[in-house]
């Protein structure tokens, strides 16, 4: 009993805890020009709280006294302005708010029940999140090249629950899943139904929500980030005048990718240079790099920091530069090239998102809306043979299994990028009706 | 007023089946009874297994048993199941010299030698005497070294 008590408590606290910093009276208050809705809030706000957290984790803090601290300035800021915070909650149908409670109590539960980690979730992740919920701050692990961020949510969320298991961290990664695909919601013209909206919610739901990958793996959050990068990097793109707030939300999304996992930063890379490549003013241009050299440069100090390394699974094979076989690289070639066509049918959402993409070429209007989720995709091809390419170069890896085990989870956390492209697709097209 | 009705109607009744739906599609009711009637021990048992994969179940007995703060693990199948220590917050703890968890250890009787010895590699050798076993389960093995 006290565990279903939990579950169904964990998904109010994530609620209230992530109602801030931006309260909805904050937001009524500075942000009134981004109409911003609940979801977008409570988006901005797991951005915001994912950097404190990275702060926090580089100290050894108890985290039982800096929950209570958050918490309570959550409620205190909620209280402050309770009746304009429940107005601004009021404007939200209330259908939509009590299905997003329901599908994360099913997801919670859902993980509940079937608490098997997988491999990698039991062999690494597990004691990142571990040294956190034991108090003893970040240590180093072992496995220097896995960024630690994802654990200190998992231990943070652990070390706060009711019954002190390790389950009850991982629940915060399907509230970040649940929360990103809510946030897309507000994309569909206003006219569209409701009804619509939330079966479109249910659809996208169904074809990318994997269990397994809420086995301790970290990839959701990377697949919730770049959907949150996606929409403001639509939203920065496509609209003119000032948006500072929304700039700066990006890049503190973006940079906090390089902390979830090793591809986190080369989609960090990729997604900054799309907005540097499709900002029109050339000072802020100059402005966006400079911005960006910073952030690398306090990830390799905050990387020396954490003494760990940035760098993938496998070693690069250098000899073969020297040495090239022609045959060899050809039978990586067709591994990889197999293995991405399953993941494409493991996870249908990019099937999904290919016909999309081929409509939309053949409408020359869409053309220029859409040029960034094109160029996300060569770029992203490109990363994806080059990391595999790397990787199955190197002899003493098994190039048929690491496709195998890791192209899949690759490709699912790309495909958050391209939610956004397939709503402003379907809405552009009228397909989802007015 | 009646067509109004009628579509708000329709509406809540589309909604009200897309829940019912969605939550029975994942299972919602049928997670919470079984969270309900299984305790975290037996779904964690479930998970990994007695003796069995991962063998979450003979490893707690055998932290409980030794009251061990950090457990050696081997499992014979090492390359199919991942070690569960990481569950039994073990990071910066000392690891105990004194035991020694053997998992999916499979016919043990044609593995050791007249001496009841089982070399595992050239550093470690076990003997299996009944005074070392601690504990034993199908083919799992607490041995006192």
């Amino acid at each position: 009993m006290i565990e279903i008590l939990q579950g169904v408590i964990q998904f109010f606290i994530l609620f209230i805890l992530f109602l801030f910093p931006i309260t909805p009276q904050i937001n009524n208050i500075f942000l009134k020009k981004y109409n911003f809705e609940i979801f977008d809030i409570i988006c901005i706000n797991l951005v915001l709280n994912l950097n404190c957290y990275l702060i926090i984790s580089a100290f050894k803090i108890d985290l039982n006294i800096l929950f209570a601290i958050n918490f309570i300035l959550a409620i205190a800021f909620l209280f402050l302005h309770f009746k304009k915070n429940i107005i601004f909650l009021k404007k939200t149908e209330f259908k939509v708010i009590f299905l997003f409670f329901i599908v994360n109590i099913s997801l919670f539960f859902n993980s509940m029940n079937d608490l098997s980690l997988m491999w990698d979730g039991l062999d690494h992740w597990i004691y990142k999140a571990s040294t956190f919920f034991q108090g003893l701050g970040f240590v180093n692990t072992g496995n220097t090249s896995y960024p630690h961020l994802g654990g200190f949510v998992w231990g943070y969320f652990w070390k706060n629950s009711i019954v002190q298991k390790e389950y009850v961290g991982r629940l915060t990664f399907i509230f970040f899943y649940v929360s990103s695909l809510f946030y897309l919601i507000n994309l569909f013209k206003k006219s569209n139904l409701d009804i619509y909206k939330l079966i479109f919610v249910i659809v996208i739901l169904a074809l990318t929500y994997d269990k397994k990958l809420f086995g301790g793996y970290q990839d959701y959050l990377i697949f919730s980030l770049l959907i949150i990068i996606s929409k403001l990097l639509y939203l920065i793109i496509n609209n003119d005048g000032k948006k500072i707030f929304l700039e700066t939300i990006f890049f503190l999304s973006a940079y906090i990718l390089c902390w979830i996992k090793q591809e986190g930063f080369v989609y960090f890379i990729i997604t900054v240079f799309l907005l540097i490549l499709f900002e029109k003013e050339k000072r802020k241009k100059i402005l966006f790099f400079l911005i960006f050299f910073t952030l690398i440069c306090i990830y390799f100090f905050l990387k020396k920091f954490f003494n760990s390394e940035l760098s993938f699974d496998q070693k690069f094979n250098i000899n073969f530069l020297f040495t090239p076989d022609f045959s060899l690289l050809m039978q990586i070639l067709k591994t990889i090239t197999f293995n991405l066509i399953v993941a494409i049918f493991k996870y249908p959402i990019w099937i999904i998102i290919l016909i999309s993409i081929v409509l939309s070429l053949t409408d020359k209007k869409n053309h220029y809306q859409f040029r960034y989720f094109y160029i996300f995709l060569i770029i992203n091809i490109f990363f994806v043979y080059s990391l595999m390419m790397h990787t199955c170069l190197n002899p003493e890896a098994s190039c048929e299994l690491v496709s195998k085990v890791s192209l899949d989870r690759i490709m699912f956390q790309m495909s958050g990028f391209y939610l956004v492209f397939i709503i402003i697709f379907l809405t552009n097209k009228k397909i989802i009706k007015n | 007023m009646l067509k109004y009705l009628c579509k708000k109607i329709n509406r809540n009744i589309l909604f009200a089946l897309l829940i019912i739906i969605f939550t029975h599609l994942t299972g919602l009711y049928y997670n919470i009874y079984v969270i309900f009637i299984r305790g975290y021990e037996e779904r964690m048992i479930r998970a990994y297994g007695d003796c069995e994969r991962e063998s979450y179940g003979f490893v707690k007995k055998a932290y409980n048993l030794t009251q061990s703060q950090n457990l050696k693990i081997i499992n014979f199948e090492r390359h199919l199941w991942p070690n569960v220590n990481g569950l039994f917050n073990i990071v910066k703890k000392p690891v105990d010299e004194n035991y020694l968890v053997l998992l999916n250890l499979k016919n043990l009787d044609e593995k050791i030698d007249k001496n009841n010895d089982l070399i595992i590699d050239k550093n470690l050798k076990l003997n299996f005497d009944n005074k070392n076993i601690i504990l034993k389960d199908t083919n799992c093995y607490l041995i006192k070294k």
